[in-house]
């Protein structure tokens, strides 16, 4: 309270005698760059002590207006040592730059790009965006709704925790989409591992790409990559929470780093353990009413969709050595138990079914600047999973919601034998990077990615169940060279990618549903790939980003080999292939006051061959990826924001794509009954708002209250395709309001928090994709203690 | 700054209270309003079926229904915006047992009830559901047989086919009548251990007699005996009275799937019931390499005579329609014919393949004679799970599913002997299934 009136006093000591004097403000202006002479973007500039400022634009570009006088500015920006002038403001106008040299304490060697990731993101010719996942650690939302409140972003949940979940990004989705953990595919983490799972307080930031995605990421995504950067810090601290709620969900996660000073290891660690029941109430779902002699629709409560989860991971290693920036080791274990409710359409109710599995995970990664010559920076991963699961199918039953079966011949999932079926899923992946500054700001990279994962099959209660070994590799490399020319006003990059993928399969059961019949048991094919993307910044408020790719997504194990469980092998699938064209503007304006607006507008087009699509059976509610020969996607996004310093916030944003089947004639010569059909189970208008208030010091000094409230909006869409019949014939998936609130409260400079929220307040039905229900109100409170230096 | 800050709340709280209090309905399914709302207009109609998928056993088909006035009119008939879409009722295909203006079938989606539909202005009605009993049976996996137009028995093996259950069901509302087992594990008088899927049954009146044929069905790994066997059952108390076993042919033309999908057995003007019989050839590759014939039970006995008729022909029997007057219409395969192979043997060729015709079989003479249109045969078809025909009026109805024209109905004179073209189907659909439905 003392140093609020202290730095009130002091702004109104600066103002007052200007105002009094009707003096104009001196306009204090510059740009905050880096060592290179590059713009630090969204650096902040102000009155050392006196808490006045603003913030520098994407170019480090800033302007504080002042009452003349003498004054200490100083400039900060994340990963730099601040810089401090003096400045005499008179006139009407002053200059001043500030060079800020890069902390290399803070900075993790493994950040190559290290400087300013957010502020490259936004320049780069890539549609892309940061979400800051520290700042916003207290809440009680995970990494899949954070994700989800993006423009442009569509997350399919099956249900609660525990669930599938998919992810779209402007017109592009499920697989085409890749996750990626500190630049490697996360799937090294085991197949289920997902956004949601991922405890957030190992998370620093997630870099969204929307459509082209970096060659230096290494693998074939094609609608977009997201990038989990996990924390970077190298000071001592440990981070727990728990959070408990609705559905009987308990989730807990530690995660603590320690540097020892002498030797210099760094060693991280984490743990966490999820648990839900998941029980919440499925509506209106038709059950026999015995008394009244018919069928009616009645509520009940979820009965076999429990969930438990329990991981763990460690990493240790060095930095700054002569011979080595960073070199680290690491291991991580994964065990999950999940019982399975449904199919991936409601009336497919399991009762009995479910799955296990256990993922170990080894891996080492290496970084070294100025390795063999000076400016080129090396980085390696190499990384073994080992994953097995099992799914359990072995009662003879037809389950009802309310819990009560039928005695059937068959077992639940796929109207099969009983059947306790293994699979055993090694993945090796190898990531070498190389990265070359050949001039300033200018930077040339080479990159090279093995994904290798098996698939080896049995079955300890199906005898007639022919074990099997199946293979699948990927060698993707990319080169790109990127740079920044006219005072950094134009940047963009260009770049190419190789892929290889090579595939043994040798399973050949179901081959009628599977096409394990139509493919020779080895193959191997070649596809090629490039793109650009270029950014042009007129000034404060104006820039304009492009970019073009032709991109090729290789099949994933899943989508080629099932999943096990209700995703059905398509041995048959092909790549797909598409040209990705996006574009957008964007911009910023800031007042002196701390008020912000800011606006971003994208457009994409996608034309893509041989579209890779989850394919619902409705019979059984089990999922197949299938071709379709001809997509064109055509979108829009756009999102505007206020921002009144750490006050005041609200975000809004839209998104509309018209994802279309091009295709004139099916695979037998015949027109094609969807030509021009949109493509179904595919949101394609939907939109976010946000806002929140915060207010520090509110109960006791360095404390910090936040109210937020969230709105979804996603319009209806069909279940299948639209040519299919009469309209008036067809499921729809209804249109969906989602509404959220929450409070959070954290003191002790953020050490600790405690934070509460209803999602879904109006107990709206929701829906996943296919119509699957979703949880109604649920309430989650979560506590969390951080502990550092 | 509290302008500010009300400028930015007044609207929003403006809007959530907004979005809070609309109460915008779920779009619903409207398959549960009769008709869609409407009484039936059209005295007579015809379901047409089509497929987007070759494999009509493919669990990731899409299934579409258009009721139509005529068959005759020289018209396209369109599915795009038009029809019902049945997918999400009619599960993998659209077996079901069809009388008058019903669909009765075991819920092919939900699977723990018994429905009866109709389609009507191309909507579906879902007239009655009444869930299973002690006995269950999988979606489109049993057989049946009509005792009168009010009661409906179903038999089906059971989960370990070791034994056989039947169920008899009041048709109007589908509830249970009585429910039992045929008591056929362990019988002396064969020695089927597993029993297939579904068997194939018939309704023989004059002495109240179910005349049920079966199998058995050694798994996927194992050969099946060249042999199978027919039960007769009184219909009454559900006993099997007797058992024998034919050998002349291998079995059945319809094992898992009864008559859900196709017409495989048929009565004549007598109450003789002809019974449509497969045989693997010799040196076959695959099982699926089959001749067929035909097997008599004439009215009143208890065993097959010396009737084979068709054996000779060497196609297989798909579907037979009884024509009258001792001629039947058949959909046989047959890869050789239709040029799809040089020899039957091979498996290639069979599959879905365009390896099937139409032809007209004389049971007196043994004359098979194949459709033609104007001098020409009709287009060979796929579809070996289609059930494009029927007879009704003294005219044989015969749908087409050709490889490059567009799939038609033809309709045969049957006192005449001429053929005409009827509707078409516009293209990009697989032609699956055509039903004469009453009002």
């Amino acid at each position: 309270m003392k140093e609020f009136v202290f730095r009130t006093g002091l702004w109104l000591f600066l103002w007052l005698p200007l105002v009094a004097a009707g003096q104009e403000a001196v306009s204090v202006t510059g740009r905050v760059t880096d060592g290179a002479g590059h713009g630090v973007g969204f650096a902040t500039v102000r009155v050392a002590d006196a808490g006045v400022g603003t913030g520098a634009d994407a170019e480090g570009r800033y302007e504080l207006r002042l009452p003349a006088g003498r004054y200490v500015l100083e400039a900060s920006a994340v990963g730099y040592v601040a810089a401090r002038q003096e400045v005499r403001a008179e006139g009407k106008a002053v200059v001043v730059d500030f060079r800020l040299a890069e902390d290399t304490v803070r900075l993790a060697a493994a950040e190559v790009r290290g400087k300013g990731r957010g502020r490259q993101l936004r320049e780069g010719g890539y549609a892309a965006k940061v979400l800051e996942v520290k700042e916003r650690m207290g809440e009680v939302v995970d990494l899949n709704d954070w994700v989800d409140r993006m423009a442009g972003v569509r997350v399919r949940s099956e249900g609660g925790l525990g669930a599938e979940t998919d992810l779209a990004l402007n017109g592009m989705s499920g697989n085409a989409v890749r996750y990626f953990i500190d630049e490697v595919p996360m799937d090294v983490r085991g197949e289920g591992m997902t956004l949601g799972r991922l405890p957030a307080g190992t998370v620093e930031r997630i870099e969204v790409y929307k459509g082209v995605v970096p060659s230096y990421l290494g693998a074939d995504a094609m609608g977009g990559a997201v990038h989990v950067v996990t924390r970077r810090e190298k000071e001592d601290y440990v981070d727990a929470s728990y959070s408990v709620g609705s559905f009987h969900t308990h989730v807990a996660d530690v995660n603590g780093l320690h540097v020892f000073p002498r030797s210099g290891l760094v060693v991280k660690a984490g743990a966490g353990v999820s648990y839900s029941r998941n029980d919440y109430v499925m509506r209106d779902v038709e059950l026999w009413d015995e008394e009244a002699g018919r069928y009616a629709a009645q509520d009940v409560r979820r009965f076999h969709d429990g969930f438990l989860s329990f991981s763990a991971e460690a990493e240790a290693g060095v930095e700054r050595k002569p011979w080595a920036d960073a070199l680290y080791v690491s291991v991580s274990y994964n065990q999950e138990e999940k019982e399975l409710q449904s199919g991936s359409i409601q009336s497919i109710v399991y009762g009995m079914a479910e799955r296990r599995g256990k993922t170990w995970q080894a891996g080492v990664r290496y970084n070294r600047r100025d390795f063999l010559t000076e400016g080129l920076q090396v980085n390696g991963v190499l990384s073994q999973t080992w994953e097995r699961s099992v799914t359990v199918d072995t009662a003879y039953r037809k389950y009802r919601w309310d819990g009560t079966y039928v005695r059937t011949s068959r077992n639940e999932i796929t109207g099969g034998a009983r059947q306790e079926r293994h699979y055993v899923r090694p993945l090796t992946v190898v990531r070498v990077n190389a990265d070359y500054a050949v001039g300033a700001g200018q930077r040339l990279n080479v990159n090279y990615m093995l994904h290798r994962s098996g698939n080896r099959r049995y079955d300890e209660r199906d005898e007639e169940f022919v074990p099997s070994n199946d293979v699948l590799a990927k060698h993707v490399t990319g080169i790109s060279y990127s740079g920044a020319w006219l005072g950094e006003r134009l940047a963009g990059s260009v770049f190419m990618k190789d892929y290889v993928y090579h595939v043994k399969v040798r399973q050949r059961d179901m081959s009628w549903i599977t096409n394990s019949d139509e493919v020779p048991e080895r193959a191997t094919k070649h596809y090629a790939g490039y793109g650009l993307g270029v950014r042009y910044a007129f000034g404060m408020g104006l820039a304009v980003k492009g970019s073009y790719e032709h991109a090729v997504r290789l099949p994933m194990a899943r989508e080629l080999l099932g999943n096990g469980v209700t995703v059905y092998a398509n041995l048959a699938l092909r790549p797909e292939t598409s040209h990705n064209v996006n574009g957008g503007v964007y911009g910023d304006w800031k007042m002196e006051t701390g008020h912000t607006l800011a606006y971003e507008v994208n457009g994409f087009f996608r034309k893509t061959e041989d579209y890779i699509r989850a394919v619902l059976s409705e019979s059984d509610g089990t999922v197949q990826y299938r071709n379709e020969q001809d997509v064109t996607t055509a979108g829009v996004e756009g999102e505007v924001g206020y921002r009144w310093g750490e006050r005041l916030w609200v975000t809004a944003n839209g998104s509309y794509e018209r994802a279309r089947n091009m295709t004139r004639l099916n695979e037998e010569g015949k027109p094609s009954v969807t030509y021009k059909n949109r493509v179904p189970n595919k949101p394609w208008l939907f939109g976010n708002v946000e806002t929140g208030y915060a207010a520090r010091n509110v109960f006791c000094r360095g404390d910090r209250l936040k109210v937020g409230y969230y709105y979804q909006y996603v319009h209806w869409f069909f279940l299948t395709w639209e040519g299919y019949g009469s309209l008036e014939s067809k499921s729809r998936i209804p249109t969906q309001h989602r509404h959220t609130v929450g409070v959070d409260y954290s003191w002790g400079e953020g050490r600790y928090s405690v934070a509460v929220e209803c999602d879904n307040l109006f107990d709206r039905k929701l829906y996943d994709n296919f119509m699957l229900q979703k949880p109604g109100r649920a309430f989650t409170c979560k506590f969390r203690v951080f502990i550092h230096k | 700054m509290r302008k500010i800050g009300l400028l930015v709340w007044m609207p929003l709280l403006c809007m959530v209270l907004g979005m809070g209090a609309c109460s915008e309905d779920e779009t619903k399914k409207d398959d549960d309003v009769p008709g869609g709302g409407q009484e039936p207009t059209e005295v007579v109609h015809y379901d047409i079926w089509v497929g987007l998928e070759q494999n009509a056993m493919g669990r990731f088909g899409t299934l579409l229904v258009k009721n139509v006035n005529s068959l005759e009119e020289q018209e396209e008939i369109v599915f795009k915006g038009e029809g019902y879409d049945a997918t999400a009722t009619f599960g993998k295909t659209e077996a079901a047992i069809i009388k008058g203006q019903y669909y009765y079938a075991v819920d092919a989606v939900n699977e723990d009830r018994y429905v009866k539909y109709r389609i009507m202005n191309n909507q579906l009605e879902r007239v009655a559901k009444y869930p299973l009993g002690e006995n269950t049976y999988e979606p489109g996996k049993y057989t049946h047989a009509w005792l009168d137009d009010n009661t409906l028995v179903i038999l089906a093996a059971n989960g370990d086919a070791d034994e056989v259950l039947w169920t008899k069901l009041n048709a109007n509302d589908m509830s249970i009548l009585s429910e039992g087992t045929l008591g056929l594990a362990g019988d002396k008088r064969h020695d089927v251990t597993k029993f297939t899927t579904s068997g194939l049954a018939a309704y023989r009146a004059s002495d109240n007699k179910i005349i049920y044929a079966f199998k058995h069905n050694p798994g996927r790994k194992q050969t099946a005996p060249p042999y199978f066997y027919v039960a007769f059952i009184d219909a009454e108390t559900m006993a099997v009275e007797t058992v024998v076993k034919e050998e002349r042919a291998e079995e059945m033309a319809g094992t898992a799937y009864g008559e859900l999908r196709q017409h495989k057995l048929f009565f004549d003007e007598n109450e003789n019931l002809y019974l449509a019989c497969n045989t693997k050839i010799d040196g076959a590759e695959d099982n699926t390499c089959q001749y067929g014939s035909l097997l008599r039970i004439k009215k009143g006995e208890y065993a097959f005579d010396d009737y084979e008729g068709f054996r000779n022909h060497g196609s297989k029997i798909v579907t037979v329609d009884y024509m009258g007057n001792g001629k039947v219409l058949l959909y046989l395969q047959d890869p050789e014919h239709t040029g799809t192979s040089d020899d039957n043997a091979k498996y290639e060729g069979w599959g879905n393949e365009y390896n099937c015709y139409y032809a007209m079989f004389d049971l007196e003479t043994g004359v098979l004679t194949e459709f033609e249109h104007e001098g020409k045969k009709l287009p060979y078809c796929s579809g070996t799970f289609s059930q494009r025909s029927f007879v009704h009026g003294g005219k044989a109805y015969i749908g087409v599913n050709p490889q490059t024209e567009a799939p038609c109905v033809y309709v045969y004179d049957i006192a005449e002997g001429t053929m005409v073209k009827g509707v078409e189907i516009e293209p990009g659909y697989i032609f699956t299934r055509i039903n004469y439905m009453e009002d």
